[in-house]
Order: C-alpha cells, then sequence, then structure tokens
C-alpha cells in the first residue's frame, strides 16, 4: 500500500475540488448528524484533510438514506410519516403478548374512538408533537421532519383507540370546499398549536374564528390551546404569555357572545415532560368514565397511604387518570420513565422459556418497585395490556405491608375493569366505533356480565 | 484474602479529538453523553483517581492527543509516561482519515510501553462506531482489528468497539476493568455457589458508582438468553434511571442510587440491592412468589459472608 | 533594547501547543521536526538576524497551560540555550476563551513578552503592557474572532506586524499607538514604575529639584497650588500648612507625591544649632571632584544674588543624596539659581570662587576644608564662629544645604533620653504610669518599640490635648508632661520643637532645668 499523501496539501477552509458534490454532501449530513442537540449548533468548519489509500471506510460510512431509514426503522409498529396511514395490525403493548382470550376484552375495551384534531400555524409544532409522543421520537430528531402536505391521521391503540389527525398549517378549514361536518364531527377534542417563540397574533385569530365557527356545528367540542415551545422561556416570560393569550382569546370570545367558553390552555415543550402532561389533561377529558376512576383512585391512595397514582397508557406515556392530589413534576417524570425502565428490563429477558422452570406461584400481572436512595418507593403494576398502575408510596409504613398493597391493587384492578365493562355494556355492538353516551354505570346489572368475562 | 488497596496506573491515549476524555467522564464522573459536548482539549495529561470496588484505585493518565504532547511523551518524557503502567487503553476514531499515520503513532506508543512496562495489557477501543453503517460495522472492526493486532509488538491485547451513544461503551469498560480486579477468581466461584443456591439464571455484580460489570454468572437456566450484550444494557438502563431520579430529586448522580428494586412478571422475576458499599447486585430467577421473596431475603443476609470471603470491602 | 521578542502563540486542536508569529523570527526556537506538523511553525531555513534565544518547548506547559490556569499573568525564566545566551525574562497572559464556535469549545492563547538583563529594567512596566495587550486582543476575538480567524502563514499578517511594530516602539519611544482596524487601535505606554516614597514627616523641609513653575497649571490640585510658594528649603512642612493656611495631613500627602515623582527632596530644618558631619562618602566625592567643588562654589556664594525662591542643584550625574534628585535627569549639569538664569553659566571660573571677608577667593581645597571641618559635636554657630573670615562671602545655608543634597554631610539630630523620674514639681496622678513606661522603654531596644511607643504617645497626645488647661504654672507643667513624652530617645530634637511648637532653646533650657528629670542628651 503506497501513500497518496503527496497530494495532501489542503489547509484550513479549502476543499479538495477533486470531490464531487455528493461526496461533500454525504461528508456534510455525516456533520449535521453529529450535532442532533439544538443546544449546541454545528459551527465545525469542516476540514477535508489529505487522502490516505488506508482501508477507506467512507463508502461504509452513514449517508442521509441511512439516517432516513433509522428513523423510520425503530417505528415499524407504526405508520411513516410520510404516508397517510389508516388501520394496521394493532401492536405488541403492554409488557407481553396476551392469550387470545383476551382479544375479545381487548375489543370490547376500544369501542370509544373519539377523535383529536391538531391545528394551528405553519411550523407551530404539530408533526412533532405527534412524533414524539406517539411515535417515540427523540425530541431532538424532530428538527429533520419535512412540513407536512396533507392530513395525517394516526391511530392511537390503546385502551381506548385515538385517531390524531394532524392538520397542515397552511389549511383554511372554513373554506367552502372542506367538508366539515366531516372532519368535525365525532372530535373529542380540538387542539390548537401555538408557537410561543413567534408572532402569535394570527393564530389567536385564527383560533378565535375557528371557536366560533364551531360553537354554531358542533357546541360540546373541547378546546384545548397548548401555548408551545416554550422550553427556552424564562419563568416570567411563561406566565406573561399565559395571561396575555387567555385574556385575548377570553376577551375576543366574549365580545362574541360566548361568556365561558370550554377553551383550557397549558404551557408544553416537546423537550421536557410538559407535553405529556398536557396530554393526559386533554385525554382525561375525553374519557368519560373520568370521575368514577379518580373516585377509584382516591380510594386506593387513601387506603393505602400513597403519595400519588398513576394510570399510565404502557405505550404512549400518557396518564389516562390520577388521584386527585396535586401533580408533581419531578414524581411524574420518574414514574414516567420508570416504565420505560420496566419495559427495556422485560424486553431482554422476557423471552420465552425451554426448560421451563417455574419456582412457585406468581399472579399473572407484571409488577415492579424501586426504592430509592431517600426512601420514596415507586410501585408498577400492571392492569391490563394496555394500562398500569404507577404508585408512589413514601410512609414507611406502608412499603412494609406488600401484601396489603398487592390486595388493595387487586380490588382496584376489578374494580378498573368493571368501569369499562359497564362503558361497553351499553353499547349496540358494533365495529366501527360509533359515538357511545358517556354514563356513570350503575353497579348491579353489568357484575354478572363482567365476571363472566373475567372468567374466560 | 487480599485486602489490601491496589493502585494501577492506567493510559488513556490516542489522536487528538478520538474521544478519550468523553468516555472517561462519561463512566467515571457521571456524564451524560450529551454533555460531552461542552468538554475542551485536554490540555497535555489529566489525572484523576477512580475508585472501583472499594480495594482498587485507578489512577488514570488522561493524555492528550495533539502532536505536540505526543511528541513530548515519546521523547521528554518517555520514562515518566510509560513507566509502572498496568494497563494502555488506545483508542482509535473509526472516521479518521489518516489511518496510517494513526497506527504509526500507535506502533510508537507501544514501542515505548514494551521499553518501560513490558508486561501492560493494552486494549484498543475503536471508537464512534455508530458513525458507521449497520450491516458494515462487524467487517470494518474485523479489519481495524487486524491492523492493530500487526502492530502490537505481541504485548497482551484486546481491542473492542465502542459508542458513546449505546451500551456499547460500558462492554468495552468492564471489560479493561475486568482484568483489573484483584480476586476475580473468588468473587466468581462465590457467585456461581450462591446462583446454584437459589436456582438463578443469572448474577451480575455492578460497580455502584459507573454500574460497570463487574462479573457475571450465567447457570444453565439463563444460557438461552438472546440478547448477548444485555449486560452492558443493564448497565446502559440502570445508569440513564439514576441521572433521572438524581435529577428530581435535586441529588447529584453520585449520591443518588437504588435500594431496593423489584420485577415480577409472568415469564421471569429479577432484583438489584445494594450488596457491599461499592456494588450492586442484580439476580434473575424463575417465576415463583415465594421464592422470590426469599431470594432477597437470602442476598441481603450474604453480603457479610460475601464481604469476608472475597476480600472485597464493604 | 530592553523587549528582545514577542511572541503570539496558541493552542491548536491537531499540533496542541505552537507558535504563530514571532519576532524578530528564529529568536524562538520551535521543534522543527514535528512529525504530524503541517509545517506550520517558524522553520530555521529563513535567515534569522538573532541567534535563537530559547527553546519553546521547554515553556510550552506554561506559556499554554491548563485552562484553569490561564487569565494570569506568568513570569518565566526559562533556562538559556546555550551559557552563551544572554538571560531573559518572559512574562505572559494566557487567555482561554470559552465558546461552541470553537472546535474543542475553546480557544487559548498567549501574547508574551521576552526582556533582556531582567535585572537592569523596569520589569513591572512591561508587566501592564502584556496584561493590557492581553485584554485588548481578547475583547477582538470575542468581538469579531480576530485572532482565530486568522490563516496567515508564519510571521506574516496583520498580527505579525503588529507585534512588530509594538516591539520597536516600545524599545524606541516606550509608546505606542497601533491602528488594527478602523475600530480598534493599540496604545500602550510603558510607565516607569517608581519605589515608594518615605514617610514624609512634619518637621521635613522640601526643596524642588525641577522648574516647578513650568508645570504647573490652574488645574491642579488646590491644596498643592497653595503650598507651591512656600517650598523654598527653608520652610518645614509644618511652617507650610501654617503659612499656605493647609491642613497640615494634607499638605504632607502633597509633598509626598512630589517626593514620588522626582519633584521634591527632603531635607531638614536649617538651624544654627544643627550640627552636621562628613558622611564616609566625602572623600570620594567633594574631595576629589573638582567639578563638584566648582558647582558647590558656584551655589554658595553670595555675589550671585541669592533669590528668593529656591531650587536644588539638577545635576546630570549622581549623588545620592535626597534619593529622588538623580532621577529625572536628562538635563545636562545646569545649576540654577535666579542669578544664573540672568548670567547664564558661562561663567568665568575665577569669578566663582568666593571672596573672604579680607577679598581672597576661596578656592576648591578651601572649600573641602571648610566642609571638612564640620564635625560632631560642633554646631553651625560655633563653626561659623571658627571660620568667620573664609564664611563671609559663602550662604551657610546653601553651603550646608549642598552637602546633605550631594550625599557627604549629614545632620546630626539630637534625642533626649529621660534616664530617671522626679524632679521638684510633682506631675499630675496620670503621669504616673507614663513614668513607668518611659523607663521601662529604656531597658528595651529602642528601634523595636518604637512603632509601639508612637501609638502610645499619639493616643497620649490626644489626651492631653483634650484636657482643659488652667494657668501659667499649669501651662508649663503641661509642656513639661508633654515633653516626656518624647523623652525615650526615639524622637529628634526637631520632632519635638516642631510638635509642640517651642524653640530649640527652650527646650534644652527646659530638659536641664531638671523639672522634669534626669535627662540625657544624645547626638547621632
Amino acid at each position: 500500500m503506497e501513500h497518496k499523501d503527496a497530494d495532501a496539501a489542503s489547509t484550513a477552509g479549502d476543499s479538495c475540488t477533486t470531490d464531487s458534490l455528493e461526496e461533500r454532501l454525504k461528508v456534510a449530513s455525516l456533520n449535521a448528524e453529529r450535532n442532533r442537540d439544538t443546544q449546541f449548533p454545528a459551527v465545525f468548519d469542516y476540514v477535508e484533510p489529505p487522502k490516505t489509500n488506508a482501508a477507506d471506510i467512507r463508502p461504509y460510512l452513514k449517508t442521509p438514506e441511512d439516517e432516513e431509514r433509522a428513523l423510520t426503522a425503530d417505528y415499524s409498529n407504526r405508520p411513516s410519516l410520510s404516508q397517510s396511514s389508516s388501520s394496521h395490525a394493532p401492536p405488541t403493548s403492554g409488557f407481553f403478548e396476551h392469550s387470545p382470550s383476551d382479544a375479545m376484552m381487548d375489543r370490547k375495551l376500544r369501542q370509544n374512538k373519539p377523535r383529536l384534531l391538531l391545528m394551528g400555524q405553519r411550523r407551530s409544532g404539530k408533526s412533532s408533537i405527534t412524533s414524539v409522543v406517539f411515535h417515540k421520537m427523540p425530541p431532538q430528531e424532530t428538527l429533520f421532519l419535512e412540513s407536512t402536505t396533507q392530513i395525517q391521521k394516526d391511530s392511537m391503540r390503546s385502551f381506548m383507540d385515538f385517531q390524531v389527525w394532524d392538520f397542515p398549517g397552511q389549511l383554511d378549514y372554513f373554506d367552502p370546499t372542506f367538508d366539515t361536518t366531516e372532519i368535525f364531527s365525532e372530535i373529542g377534542a380540538l387542539v390548537w398549536v401555538i408557537d410561543a417563540q413567534d408572532d402569535y397574533s394570527d393564530s389567536l385569530n385564527r383560533l378565535t374564528t375557528t371557536i366560533l365557527n364551531l360553537q354554531t356545528t358542533f357546541p360540546h367540542i373541547n378546546v384545548e390551546v397548548f401555548i408551545h415551545k416554550i422550553d427556552s422561556l424564562n419563568e416570567e416570560f411563561r406566565s406573561d404569555i399565559y395571561q396575555d393569550i387567555v385574556q385575548r382569546v377570553g376577551d375576543e370570545l366574549s365580545d362574541a357572545g360566548y361568556i365561558n367558553p370550554n377553551v383550557s390552555y397549558h404551557l408544553t415543550s416537546i423537550y421536557d415532560y410538559s407535553i405529556f402532561e398536557a396530554f393526559s389533561k386533554v385525554i382525561q377529558k375525553l374519557i368519560p368514565q373520568l370521575d368514577t376512576l379518580e373516585n377509584l383512585l382516591n380510594i386506593l391512595v387513601n387506603s393505602c397511604g400513597m403519595a400519588k397514582a398513576y394510570l399510565f397508557d404502557i405505550w404512549s406515556k400518557i396518564y389516562v387518570a390520577s388521584d386527585t392530589r396535586p401533580i408533581d413534576m419531578e414524581v411524574y417524570e420518574m414514574c414516567s420513565d420508570y416504565i420505560d425502565v420496566i419495559v427495556d428490563i422485560t424486553d431482554i429477558y422476557g423471552y420465552d422459556r425451554t426448560h421451563g422452570k417455574v419456582l412457585g406461584e406468581q399472579m399473572q400481572e407484571a409488577e415492579s418497585s424501586v426504592t430509592i436512595h431517600d426512601g420514596t418507593m415507586i410501585y408498577l403494576k400492571e392492569m391490563n395490556q394496555y394500562l398500569c398502575l404507577v404508585t408512589v408510596i413514601k410512609n414507611d409504613e406502608a412499603k412494609d405491608k406488600k401484601g396489603l398493597i398487592d390486595y388493595n391493587c387487586h380490588i382496584f384492578q376489578d374494580a378498573l375493569n368493571a368501569v369499562f365493562a359497564r362503558a361497553w355494556e351499553k353499547d349496540k355492538p358494533s365495529e366501527d366505533g360509533e359515538e357511545e353516551e358517556g354514563q356513570k354505570p350503575g353497579k348491579t346489572p353489568a357484575q354478572g356480565q363482567l365476571e363472566a368475562q373475567l372468567e374466560n | 484474602m487480599d485486602t489490601r488497596k491496589r493502585k494501577k496506573k492506567v493510559l488513556l491515549m490516542g489522536k487528538s479529538g478520538s474521544g478519550k476524555s468523553s468516555m472517561r467522564s462519561i463512566i467515571f464522573s457521571n456524564y451524560v453523553a450529551k454533555d460531552v459536548r461542552r468538554l475542551g482539549a485536554t490540555i497535555d495529561v489529566e489525572h484523576s483517581h477512580a475508585k472501583f470496588m472499594g480495594n482498587l484505585t485507578l489512577n488514570l493518565w488522561d493524555c492528550g492527543g495533539q502532536d505536540a504532547f505526543m511528541d513530548s511523551y515519546l521523547n521528554a518524557q518517555r520514562e515518566n509516561v510509560f513507566s509502572d503502567a498496568q494497563v494502555l487503553i488506545y483508542v482509535f476514531d473509526i472516521e479518521s482519515r489518516s489511518v496510517d499515520q494513526d497506527l504509526e503513532t500507535y506502533s510508537q506508543v507501544i514501542k515505548a510501553l514494551k521499553e518501560y512496562s513490558p508486561t501492560a495489557h493494552v486494549f484498543c477501543l475503536i471508537h464512534k462506531m455508530d458513525l458507521v453503517q449497520t450491516e458494515h460495522r462487524e467487517r470494518i472492526y474485523e479489519e481495524r482489528c487486524k491492523l492493530i493486532a500487526a502492530r502490537s509488538e505481541g504485548l497482551s491485547l484486546e481491542t473492542f468497539a465502542s459508542s458513546i451513544w449505546d451500551q456499547t461503551l460500558y462492554k468495552a469498560w468492564a471489560g479493561i476493568v475486568h482484568k483489573m480486579i484483584p480476586n476475580l477468581v473468588v468473587i466468581e466461584r462465590f457467585l456461581q455457589a450462591f446462583a446454584k443456591q437459589l436456582s438463578a439464571e443469572e448474577i451480575v455484580l455492578f460497580e455502584r458508582s459507573t454500574f460497570l460489570t463487574v462479573t457475571n454468572v450465567v447457570t444453565e437456566y439463563g444460557e438461552d438468553n438472546p440478547h448477548p450484550d444485555r449486560h452492558e444494557r443493564i448497565s446502559n438502563i440502570f445508569k440513564t434511571y439514576k441521572h433521572t431520579v438524581a435529577r428530581n430529586t435535586r441529588t447529584t448522580a453520585a449520591s443518588a442510587g437504588f435500594i431496593l428494586f423489584k420485577v415480577q412478571t409472568q415469564r421471569f422475576n429479577c432484583f438489584l440491592a445494594r450488596f457491599t458499599d461499592n456494588t450492586y447486585i442484580y439476580v434473575v430467577i424463575p417465576p415463583g412468589e415465594a421464592a422470590f421473596n426469599c431470594a432477597v431475603l437470602n442476598t441481603l443476609m450474604a453480603r457479610d459472608a460475601f464481604a469476608k470471603k472475597t476480600g472485597v470491602e464493604g | 533594547m530592553s523587549i528582545k521578542a514577542i511572541f503570539y502563540s496558541k493552542f491548536d486542536p491537531h499540533e496542541g501547543p505552537k507558535i504563530v508569529h514571532q519576532v524578530p523570527e528564529g529568536c524562538i526556537l520551535t521543534s522543527g521536526d514535528n512529525a504530524a506538523s503541517n509545517g506550520d511553525g517558524p522553520t530555521t531555513t529563513t535567515p534569522s538576524p538573532s541567534s535563537p534565544l530559547l527553546s519553546f518547548s521547554t515553556i510550552s506547559r506554561f506559556v499554554i497551560p491548563r485552562q484553569s490556569l490561564c487569565g494570569n499573568l506568568m513570569t518565566l525564566t526559562p533556562p538559556p540555550l546555550t551559557p552563551n545566551t544572554p538571560p531573559t525574562l518572559v512574562l505572559s497572559y494566557p487567555l482561554c476563551l470559552t465558546s461552541a464556535h470553537y472546535p474543542r469549545n475553546e480557544f487559548i492563547f498567549n501574547f508574551a513578552l521576552v526582556l533582556s538583563d531582567p535585572a537592569t529594567i523596569d520589569v513591572t512596566s512591561y508587566k501592564s503592557v502584556v496584561k493590557k495587550l492581553a485584554h485588548l486582543m481578547r475583547s477582538l476575538e470575542e468581538q469579531s474572532y480576530f485572532l482565530s480567524d486568522d490563516t496567515a502563514p508564519a510571521n506574516s499578517g496583520k498580527i505579525y506586524s503588529l507585534c512588530e511594530m509594538l516591539m520597536e516602539d516600545l524599545n524606541d519611544y516606550c509608546e505606542c499607538m497601533v491602528p488594527i482596524d478602523e475600530l480598534n487601535t493599540l496604545n500602550i505606554k510603558l510607565f516607569p514604575t517608581l519605589p515608594n516614597p518615605v514617610g514624609v514627616k512634619p518637621w521635613y523641609v522640601p526643596l524642588f529639584t525641577v522648574r516647578i513653575e513650568t508645570m504647573v497649571d490652574e488645574n491642579w490640585d488646590l491644596t498643592m497650588l497653595r503650598i507651591l510658594p512656600y517650598i523654598n528649603g527653608v520652610n518645614s512642612v509644618t511652617r507650610i500648612a501654617a503659612l499656605a493656611d493647609a491642613d497640615i495631613k494634607l499638605t504632607k500627602k502633597c509633598v509626598k507625591h512630589l517626593l514620588y515623582y522626582g519633584c521634591v527632596l527632603l531635607l531638614d530644618i536649617f538651624s544654627f544649632n544643627a550640627i552636621y558631619a562628613p558622611t564616609a562618602d566625602f572623600a570620594n566625592m567633594i574631595a576629589k571632584d573638582v567639578d563638584m567643588q566648582k558647582e558647590c562654589a558656584r551655589y554658595v556664594n553670595t555675589a550671585f544674588a541669592p533669590g528668593a525662591q529656591e531650587e536644588a542643584i539638577i545635576d546630570g550625574g549622581g549623588g545620592a543624596g535626597g534619593g529622588a534628585a538623580d532621577r529625572r535627569t536628562s538635563q545636562g549639569g545646569l545649576m540654577t539659581t535666579a542669578a544664573s538664569l540672568t548670567l547664564g553659566d558661562d561663567r568665568e571660573d575665577d569669578e566663582i570662587w568666593p571672596l573672604t571677608a579680607k577679598g581672597e577667593p576661596i578656592d576648591g581645597v578651601a572649600i573641602v576644608q571648610l566642609f571638612a571641618s564640620l564635625r560632631q559635636g560642633l554646631t553651625v554657630r560655633e563653626w561659623y564662629a571658627q571660620n568667620a573670615n573664609m564664611l563671609a562671602n559663602i550662604d551657610m545655608r546653601r553651603f550646608v544645604t549642598f552637602g546633605v543634597i550631594k550625599g557627604f554631610l549629614y545632620r546630626v539630630h539630637r534625642y533626649a533620653i529621660r534616664t530617671r523620674k522626679g524632679g521638684p514639681h510633682a506631675l499630675h496622678g496620670q503621669y504616673v504610669d507614663a513614668d513607668a513606661e518611659h523607663v521601662d522603654y529604656l531597658s528595651r531596644s529602642m528601634s523595636s518599640e518604637r512603632d509601639l511607643a508612637e501609638d502610645s504617645l499619639r493616643s497620649r497626645k490626644k489626651q492631653a490635648r483634650d484636657r482643659p488647661g488652667a494657668g501659667k504654672s499649669h501651662d508649663s507643667n503641661l509642656l513639661n508632661s508633654k515633653i516626656v513624652e518624647y523623652l525615650d530617645g526615639t524622637h529628634c530634637f526637631d520632632e519635638i520643637c516642631t510638635d509642640l511648637e517651642i524653640s530649640e532653646k527652650e527646650l534644652i533650657d527646659r530638659l536641664k532645668s531638671r523639672e522634669i528629670g534626669e535627662v540625657t542628651i544624645i547626638c547621632r
């Protein structure tokens, strides 16, 4: 192997003119790829050092196409963002694949299919939100998302079936060519995303127009305003913007005659947990059984001496219900990440054993706990295929009484199932998920049916 | 029973910008991969001490890789740098364009090492592997290893592929540290016996602050595990969660930790507990509630026996 | 040629610490055979006018140190390259700028000065040059990446020419003004650092060594303007303050400032009771130096219209007197009395010698003899009495002053020590303690307790002042008791007289009268 460094005379700033454009683009994307984190922008002056002839691995370094593939590869269960999707096979969710007898329960649980619409100006962050929350994309990679050109419909398979429709920002929804009925019927909530770092007056105008237009036809729709991209703003600024937006929208609407509109506001960012928090709140409003669930959780928490309890959706890590004590973001983050830990460990050790060795009896559902250095215990229990209960116990006495906690959680699980059983029990048995009336379940008539179901 | 403190001089060398200080920060200083972007260049040699397992102190020499420094190490400071070294960790940057030059420098370093510390172990890390396409990684790694082995002049050599963005970093460093742990055989024997008693699938011993695998024992029940890289992944998982806990309880990553961690599922049970002052023990056993609880209790009681038998300071 | 070289070095992310530019070329040896070098450092192939002074590799770890050491002024004494190369001193101020803009997140650089003969030059002023340069470069870098964008090859380009101009101008003119770009200029001046002046005591007499009226303008400090007319080599500081109606502390400060800048020198109060004696340097100075004798003659001859405004001799040579006189020495030997201003200094030799009472000229030898006749124990009055004939046309004050300034005469001060307490008048009870302490002082070493004594003295003075007096005898006693405090052998008579505002005669009378006890008077 001879050295070819005779031409190796390039100095800083000059680039080798012998390289094709392709090569240089490849190299440039390599650099871009390095700098995923927005806080540290790439200001490398990439210097083309002299060529050598040794086992050159240039061809094998990653290219932009590889990056694309890698980005989409992890989400094999999810539709890629460049195609619009329709229903597809349910993914493996929960901790394990469940037996076929659960499938019926599965179907029954997913009778509701409320729709969430994500709207807002262009580049306000709608697609990034869906990618991060529902497709597990790392927030830094959302920089590479292209502009949305069509309505993206994502289905979120969980205990409830959600459809998240991501609208292109430049659409005018009230253009006569659009069929508003088709879009806005069957929706549970309208999420309006505002970019807090930009001038949002335009956005507010369109928001109010939209609300006013909808009030006549679909007055029951929840309007949620996400004040987004707040990660780089300081505390004071955030509250200023919040106040400002609340006031302006409120004023506009009251001018038009709606005194107490059904609008809520959330400060969000994809770089921390606030977006999950906000989505949790949004979805909770769509669950008809929310009050019951909260009550159940409250009873559980009080009787077990817990500090907090959440009912999480395992895949999306949005919590469906929690007890009514105030939410502490730090505890929430620890619980949310804890689910990841369990999922990862289960992924490694959850394979099918051939030796079939079993040391004794054990309950079917997965459960886990961790006690951290300051004595706080986080306790997780799988409820069903989609949901898990995560609780935080700080009380020393409670930590010791595991048996009691187990028992109480079991009762809770039964009640939970009863609640959902109730819900679909009233339904017409249809696969298309028509709208159902949310009702508080009565106790007696469904019990027998529930037990029959559970025995399967 | 060797309870003396052991000090090992570890040289960390490689081309400038290859990732030496970044790796050191992640493993020993609780940095997260994102944070290492902010590190500046290492000027001359940075000395640091890393305690491992309570009775092993690593005297790390993180040597700046710029030309002027390498020149100085190989000439003016030759004896000072290369004598009494037990381990040399040499880092190769996979996307370097001057491969021949790198190998040449490596060769010179090896020569100097052979001169003053001929019994030293050499570990070569082929770093930044995340930049190579997955399907080509294996092959490129093998090729590079061959080139390196040819220049290693017969010194005891082990190579690893690594990247700070995944668990291969832990595998590499665990492999390095593994060689230096005193009483390793005794520890493994103990764990073997213990695993048998518990009918465990596997037992892993982790170092407390770095979460590097000290050693692991796999019984016949755990042999079928389809994930050969699971120990590094576990290191990564726990270390990441430790950072989350530290962040949210407002303590430092060094003082945050787990007292007891348990998972019980239909297919397996596992738990992680503080074992000695400097180690965590991680046990995977087949499902069974009662047996599991017993196992946890037994493990906690075995601490003293372990400390006594293996000399790992509690 | 104080600055031998200036070099600019930085930390290169690939090569490590390296010298980018150096003026003059080749004076700092870099490792030219650096294996991975891109040939950036200055090579020894260019014919360099100066031979290398030092090697960069020996000092590189201090010139480009770790990040935590940056931001401090460093002085290095590098080992010389060969036994023949002169010793040098390297002053450097390494800086580390942190920003994500740089590869490796940091930019470390250093502008360093290499000085020759460190023992003979004023290093402190160069230190401030280095600091200023470093700060300016830092701002330039932060504003516009001036340094890190420099891609010029070694020893060329803007930075190099900047260093070149800086070195030349500082060596030649001690100041430089270099425009860097349209917004920035480098202004550097070497300020010599002077040693701190001695404390100015109220009984010292300042005398100008410069023509102060050429320097004064109305913007000067008010106190200073007021006291200037009274500085004539005759008035003590206390008297100047009194005459100028200025606060004594401020007056002292002004005189101290003048002393610092070498505008005045300090003498003692001239009185006929004073005693002067020759110093050890006498033999080497005027005794041998004919020019000095002539100078003296010119200075003391009363025929040359003694002016009211006095100035000291400004000479171009040595003389260790006073300390401050020799610094502003760029003018040639010039004696400036009011008379010589009008007469010029082309006086004939013959005419300078003063005449005796009988009209004979006194030549240099006689002048020396006159000086030599001053001795311990001989007051000026007595000395005059002995030499009245010779001193007929000689201004005695000037004569003596000349000797003191030049340093071959010194003033013999008198001190008094109280050896035994008691005396016919009982002193106030309060002072019994004082007596005891004074006796104690005697047994201890004088010099080490001086400060202690001074402090307690000051506090007691305050007490004394606060106490209301009543009656003349009371006053007299008061005065005695005040005098007592000075009688520990560390306060000269000048001091006592100035502080208590009594004449020396009165002081001596009181001491001799034994009212205050047994007192011994020492001359030294």
